[in-house]
């Protein structure tokens, strides 16, 4: 493993590493990287046991020497001005509109992606749907009625009943001259 | 092409009363996808957003096979075409005016829009009338396994589908339904409500999305948390919020009729006399007033009930709807006067008839 720069300042290497777990879940994983400047200007007592991720974020970086909020640095080697290899954007320009510039960055930025998913959505990891088994184009779009039909065998079978006397309609108005 | 024959027709989301009494108007599922082969919009030049937006046409009109669907390329529209798209909930306002290659295809029914080159390259919407979010759900994934296997969405093994902002990575899902509650408003106990809603993590719009204020009573209630829960349970936790906001909605209406009468009759019967006298009337005053009318046909409390007159007056008196079908409207003053001389008729019309 690479060693990890510090996630407040953006320069000192990181001496802790702090991971909260939400649950049981992996999904629920953050973490944040400090180095010992950090944690001692922040007083933070972690042998004490640490406060949460979430309440130093919160922390106002007067407690570090600054006047603003603090916010996260680029935590590699690179710091900063680390830009993603396929779109060139980097983590500072992301933050200036919350817009990534392709997908890739989700890998270049991970470190600082997981931190910013904790905290909008509480979790790092996706649960759901992906794109295996997808089926093959047009096999069941061809027809309209077919997906209707579909939709409406999974509200039955989900016993969605509001549902399926919708989808039932729908149906019936495919049914009607002209449509 | 012209937009004549789509202003004309009723919305697919609009078939009052919808669910519960008038209460749950309509149910959307949205979805974010992007190309793995294309850069987000922010980094994508604009001749590569014109081949994007060409891709995702061509693709979306061969996969579906919809002969009826339309494709509309924004940029070939007028301004007002394009208002009048977002007031059909078909387009989102970013669409509407944004500067950059974009397109748009839409099922003949409107039930399912596809969004091209927004602040993701495919935005997949399935929106129709009454608490239906489940059978949304099924639709979108439907047309959305069909696409997948020709474009190729960008995916992450962790973080699930990529979004260019990362509000909308993994599921890439909003769930969302628009209810109308006038009773709750009026009780003064909406704000807590809907305060409440924060920590469930929903929130809380107005009738057109993102960045519009609520109006006419009308919430629209979303996931904020696309990350983390499954598509059926992100829509599953939706439905239980809005099983519980319309129960508090039906206990606020009980509550009113029982208590104070005469002050939800005072308020749709004025609501009423207004609508039915007025000689000009602004899109903002239609919308409050309509409001008490349509509470006072769910709760039978007018003798006139014919909801989808409501219904049209509500879609076809829209500023952008108005113009485009009325030479005569250009004006804001003859616009209001239009729009009263419209509603006056519709409401004068029986009080059951289908039109």
């Amino acid at each position: 493993m690479h060693s990890v720069t510090c996630q407040i300042c953006g320069k000192r290497p990181a001496t802790t590493h702090l991971t909260e777990l939400d649950g049981e879940s992996v999904a629920g994983r953050q973490e944040l990287h400090l180095c010992a400047t950090c944690i001692q200007r922040l007083d933070l007592k972690l042998e004490s046991g640490p406060p949460a991720i979430a309440t130093i974020l919160s922390m106002k970086a007067e407690d570090v020497g600054g006047a603003k909020p603090l916010t996260l640095t680029a935590t590699t080697e690179d710091g900063a001005d680390e830009r993603c290899p396929h779109c060139g954007l980097s983590f500072g320009e992301f933050g200036s509109g919350k817009l990534f510039g392709c997908p890739h960055d989700y890998t270049a930025f991970s470190v600082q992606i997981d931190l910013l998913l904790g905290r909008y959505h509480g979790t790092t990891r996706h649960i759901g749907r992906g794109p295996r088994n997808a089926p093959a184009a047009g096999d069941d779009l061809s027809s309209r009625r077919t997906l209707l039909d579909n939709a409406l065998r999974a509200a039955v079978a989900g016993e969605h009943y509001e549902d399926a006397a919708r989808l039932r309609d729908e149906l019936r108005r495919l049914d009607r001259p002209g449509a | 092409m012209s937009l004549d024959d789509l202003l004309a027709r009723p919305a697919a989301w609009l078939d009052s009363p919808g669910a519960h009494g008038g209460i749950a108007v309509s149910s959307r599922i949205r979805l974010a996808r992007n190309l793995s082969s294309f850069a987000f919009q922010r980094k994508l030049s604009k001749v590569r957003q014109q081949e994007l937006v060409g891709r995702l046409m061509e693709t979306t009109a061969r996969v579906t096979g919809w002969k009826d669907a339309r494709q509309l390329r924004l940029g070939a529209l007028t301004e007002m075409e394009r208002t009048a798209l977002v007031e059909r909930q078909l387009v989102s306002r970013d669409l509407a005016n944004g500067k950059h290659p974009t397109g748009v295809f839409i099922s003949r029914d409107e039930i399912h829009s596809l969004m091209f080159n927004e602040e993701d390259h495919v935005r997949l919407q399935v929106i129709s009338a009454g608490l239906c979010s489940n059978a949304n759900l099924e639709l979108a994934v439907a047309l959305d396994q069909a696409l997948e296997g020709e474009l190729g969405w960008a995916w992450h093994g962790q973080y699930g589908y990529l979004t260019a902002c990362p509000t909308n990575v993994g599921t890439g899902l909003r769930a969302s339904v628009m209810l109308h509650l006038p009773a709750l408003a009026e009780s003064g106990e909406l704000k807590q409500v809907l305060r409440g809603l924060t920590k469930l993590h929903m929130t809380v719009r107005g009738l057109h999305g993102e960045g519009s204020e609520p109006t006419g009573h009308y919430f629209q209630i979303s996931n904020t948390r696309a990350l983390g829960s499954s598509e059926r349970a992100i829509v599953d936790q939706l439905n239980e919020t809005v099983e519980r906001l319309i129960a508090y909605e039906q206990l606020a209406r009980q509550s009113l009729l029982t208590t104070q009468p005469w002050r939800l009759e005072d308020k749709v019967f004025r609501a009423w006399g207004l609508l039915t006298h007025a000689r000009s009337l602004t899109t903002e005053e239609l919308t409050e007033q309509l409001s008490w009318v349509r509470l006072g046909v769910a709760l039978s409390l007018l003798e006139w009930r014919n909801w989808k007159i409501l219904d049209r007056i509500f879609l076809q008196c829209q500023p952008a709807h108005l113009q485009l079908q009325h030479a005569e409207a250009g004006e804001t003053e003859q616009r209001d006067r239009l729009r009263a001389d419209l509603v006056r008729k519709w409401l004068s019309s029986p009080p059951a008839s289908a039109n």
